[in-house]
């Protein structure tokens, strides 16, 4: 018997496709001998399908004719309190359901899978799922909520205001002022609720704050403003493990524009045509390891690590970091709790396999079933019940 | 004419009642009886008031009037009023069931065959009244009035071959099922006392490392194990915890059969269900099956020392064989220091290797270090650390109704025993209740099944309990009548005991007398079965 694993990806998000390409190279990777992979694709539309020919990243040139093909299912509980994956529309005749699944693996970056609303399904499905929770999942994922819970704690992060597009829409001149007061020029502008780079842009001046707000107004009503280390390096950390036992991988470094990167960078890579997209986050320009010393590394990893923990983290994250060069300060920038490509390219060269992540993540995923299983053990008790009938108002007449 | 045939259908319909009724009831037995033809005609043969209650000698009437009135109206309807009337009288008589009649399909395919049977029967009552006379109709409709109770055990018969069929179908498929997860370790639990308990801290010391699926409570049989291999293992499962209880001999053997285990633990071995086994020897070897049937280059066993009954049996497999103890000291695993407090006990505890750890649980009793050991054995076999294995002691839960400490409103804290009816453990309980602060109070209906010896061992355990307790409330008034004996003898007074007639009464009785700081123990409580 092979444990039967749900790879859940697209989804309604911006980065729908960067989902698709990060889950596909997962199936590959994953150990067939030890687990039976069921892929879920969630179309942009919210539609669920399922199907071999979801595996090959080719047939989403044409998703059309894909989506012909796939058939559409939807992820249930059967009578017995099962979790199947069934045909929908339920077939009048025949067999309706495809699959049984014993664990799912969100792999959706972005809103609806990686902020936690996905992970709620999961819950009431009574399904185990690899990574975050629907809490750390949803602090992670609101930029405000998250640097509010590590400026609590007292981990590095930069000084920052927010406020709902409404707002600024009612009065732009305060909200400039105040970004001048408190943070100055230049700042960064970002959706508050957004993964990848999408949304993102600097601001020098009040001109060109109003058309960064803008932009981000179309991603979130949340906005966040940020003050901009200007001479920075960035890099990236992830992090494996649960509330009990973490560890931290190697440190990235992120090249290719001295601001931060676009989308397209980001994604897409500038390989050709034949390796780019499948390759993902490996095409980008980086250094792996990050050149910034033992000290600074070390640095980075404890605080990638207080940071996943934190948040009560499970799975894998990456934590992206900005150092400035100029004070030598490290601050968190945020948090990914289901990162491009799952940073397996961070933790092959700290001696971990990337079919070996995937496994690890998979028994994190138990490992918390148990943990929950075990909270809930013996609550019932029918004393009380017989007590009540036997009359504890008799205890008064004495 | 129609006179008649209107009078024979009421009748018809009224007798339906009582007989439904009466059914319920008897497929309600057969189920506590675990569906064994002679384990419930054994308890027919002790339960005759409530087989043929003496209410049933009212179906005389409509005989008599029969023989001496030569009017259908009076025979018919007299007998419609009777079969109304008795049924009525049992409907409202009914008394509130601790363990409900399930419905399973077992159950239903029962009842179904039962049925068939009574529908023939009222066809031949038709048949005899309509060519016969309306006597021989009115003795055939009462006679299956009065004998649902064997008519039951008739269909339980008949189905019998269905039933195996039925059951071996599952069994296969957890064979299967097994034998599709080769990785998967199976640990098998038994012993006359304690096998509940060893199975939950067997789980809570191996689930902080290996997914662990066991047997629910109470699913100890064959069919218990199966059901919950087919419904419950998944592929991910490391290990199968597999708890064996036996009232036969052959009964360990066979659920070992199916799950093929590597493991095995003996609890212990005691005088239970002596009524069935006979003989303490037929005990001791039916428990060591769970020993001789582990392979025998590669198996384990897991054995209490401290017990006399495991020890006088040498099995015959030459598989490794791990000993725990706490009076032996020549063992494995050796606990020590057992202290109690309010917190609970603590006690230290040592392997063969030297390595040592203090260990701290809210469980109570000496007993339940015995299963802390087993389960602490089977943690050392899984590569488990005793420092590891410290918290998820310390974080181990009381089995529900097993010595469990629980608060309840006011002055009164229980430590509900209820699920426990055996000398040694109730012994044990007693001892833990005299060791605690307060105003100490003993509930019991004492225990059941134990054969011959059941007066005696009740007797005995009264008087020991007797200076323990600063009150003592019994259940069941004869029920209980060993155990009054026994507190007479060991001078007890009567000012600090009350007979109740049921939980209920003793429930109300406990709040009456309760003081500051009371102490409850509620000690075996029993199935309908047993209510007296």
């Amino acid at each position: 018997m092979k444990t039967r694993v749900a790879v859940i990806f697209g989804g309604v998000s911006v980065e729908h496709e960067v989902s698709v390409i990060s889950a596909l190279q997962a199936i590959q990777n994953m150990n067939k001998d030890k687990y039976d992979i069921i892929p879920l694709y969630i179309s942009k539309e919210r539609v669920w399908y399922t199907g071999e020919e979801l595996l090959d990243i080719e047939n989403y040139k044409n998703v059309t004719s894909l989506l012909q093909k796939a058939q559409k299912v939807v992820l249930t509980r059967d009578d017995e309190g099962r979790v199947v994956v069934q045909k929908e529309p339920r077939p009048r005749f025949g067999k309706s359901t495809l699959h049984e699944v014993d664990v799912a693996f969100p792999i959706i970056h972005g809103t609806f899978g990686e902020d936690g609303v996905l992970q709620g399904y999961l819950e009431l499905l009574n399904l185990p799922y690899v990574g975050c929770d629907v809490l750390s999942s949803s602090t992670g994922m609101d930029k405000v909520i998250m640097k509010n819970v590590y400026r609590d704690s007292g981990l590095p992060i930069l000084d920052y205001l927010w406020f709902y597009s409404t707002q600024w829409a009612d009065d732009p001149m305060a909200w400039t002022e105040k970004v001048k007061e408190t943070l100055d020029f230049p700042v960064i502008v970002k959706p508050a609720n957004l993964g990848s780079s999408v949304g993102i842009s600097k601001a020098e001046n009040s001109e060109e704050l109003e058309e960064a707000v803008d932009l981000a107004s179309k991603f979130a009503t949340k906005i966040v403003v940020e003050k901009m280390v200007q001479n920075m390096t960035e890099v990236n950390c992830s992090v494996v493990g649960d509330y009990e036992h973490v560890e931290a991988s190697v440190c990235e470094q992120v090249l290719g524009s001295d601001e931060f990167l676009s989308y397209e960078d980001k994604y897409a890579g500038s390989g050709s045509k034949d390796s780019g997209a499948s390759k993902g986050m490996e095409a980008t320009n980086r250094i792996i390891p990050a050149e910034i010393g033992d000290d600074k590394t070390k640095e980075v990893q404890e605080l990638a690590k207080k940071s996943f923990q934190l948040l009560g983290c499970s799975g894998v994250s990456r934590i992206d970091f900005m150092i400035d060069k100029d004070t030598d300060n490290v601050y968190i920038n945020e948090i990914n709790t289901i990162p491009g490509s799952l940073s397996f390219y961070l933790w092959e060269p700290a001696g971990k396999p990337y079919k070996q992540l995937l496994d690890e993540l998979i028994q994190l995923a138990l490992k918390r079933e148990r943990d929950r299983s075990r909270l809930m053990f013996s609550i019932d008790s029918n004393l009380f019940s017989l007590q009540k009938g036997g009359g504890s108002k008799g205890s008064k007449t004495k | 004419m129609t006179i008649k045939i209107i009078f024979f259908t009421l009748l018809l319909i009224t007798w339906i009642l009582p007989v439904v009724l009466k059914t319920k009831r008897s497929v309600h037995m057969l189920q506590l009886n675990s569906y064994r033809n002679e384990r419930y005609g054994k308890w027919i043969s002790q339960n005759r008031p409530k087989v043929f209650p003496s209410l049933e000698g009212l179906y005389i009437v409509p005989i008599v009037l029969a023989l001496l009135v030569d009017s259908p109206a009076v025979v018919l309807g007299s007998g419609g009023l009777i079969f109304l009337g008795i049924y009525l009288y049992f409907r409202n008589s009914q008394q509130t069931e601790k363990k409900k009649l399930v419905y399973t399909q077992r159950v239903q395919r029962l009842l179904g065959t039962t049925y068939i049977m009574y529908g023939l029967t009222a066809a031949g009552a038709i048949i005899a009244g309509a060519y016969l006379n309306l006597l021989t109709a009115l003795i055939i409709l009462i006679l299956a009035a009065v004998l649902p109770y064997y008519i039951i055990m008739f269909a339980n018969t008949i189905n019998r071959p269905i039933e195996a069929r039925i059951s071996q179908g599952f069994v296969n498929d957890a064979k299967r099922l097994l034998k599709a997860s080769p990785e998967l370790k199976v640990i098998g639990i038994t012993g006359s006392f304690g096998k509940t308990s060893v199975k939950h801290f067997v789980h809570a010391v191996l689930s902080s490392k290996y997914n662990v699926l066991m047997t629910p409570e109470s699913y100890n049989t064959k069919l218990g194990v199966t059901r919950t291999i087919n419904e419950q293992l998944k592929p991910y499962h490391d290990i199968f915890i597999a708890e064996m209880g036996a009232k036969q001999v052959g009964d360990i053997k066979e659920i070992c059969d199916i799950v093929d285990h590597q493991y095995g633990i003996l609890t212990a071995v005691g005088e239970q269900h002596l009524d069935t086994f006979k003989t303490l020897d037929n005990i001791k070897k039916t428990k060591h099956e769970i020993v001789e049937t582990l392979p025998e280059d590669s198996g384990v066993a897991i054995l209490n020392k401290d017990d006399k009954n495991i020890m006088s049996y040498t099995p015959q497999n030459p598989c490794r064989k791990v000993y725990y103890g706490v009076e032996r000291e020549d063992v494995d695993l050796h606990a020590s220091n057992i202290a109690f407090s309010s917190k609970g006990m603590t006690f230290t505890v040592t392997t063969a290797s030297g390595e040592t750890e203090r260990f701290l649980t809210r469980l109570l009793g000496k007993h339940n270090v015995y299963n802390i050991l087993a389960a602490l054995a089977i943690g050392l076999e899984m590569g488990l650390k005793l420092k590891d294995m410290a918290r998820a002691v310390k974080q181990m839960d009381p089995v529900p109704h097993r010595l469990e400490l629980k608060r309840s409103t006011g002055n009164i804290t229980i430590i509900d025993d209820s699920f426990n009816s055996n000398p040694v453990g109730s012994k044990m309980a007693v001892d833990v209740l005299g060791r605690m602060e307060g105003y100490r109070m003993l509930i019991t209906p004492g225990m059941i099944e134990l054969g011959d010896k059941e007066f005696d061992i009740n007797k005995e355990w009264a008087r020991y309990s007797a200076d323990k307790c600063d009150f003592i409330i019994l259940v069941g008034k004869k029920q209980t009548l060993p155990l009054q004996e026994g507190l007479k003898e060991a001078g007890y007074p009567e000012n600090q005991f009350y007979v109740a007639s049921d939980l209920q009464d003793a429930l109300r009785k406990m709040h009456e007398v309760a003081q500051a700081n009371t102490v409850v123990l509620l000690e075996n409580d029993l199935p309908d079965t047993f209510n007296e």
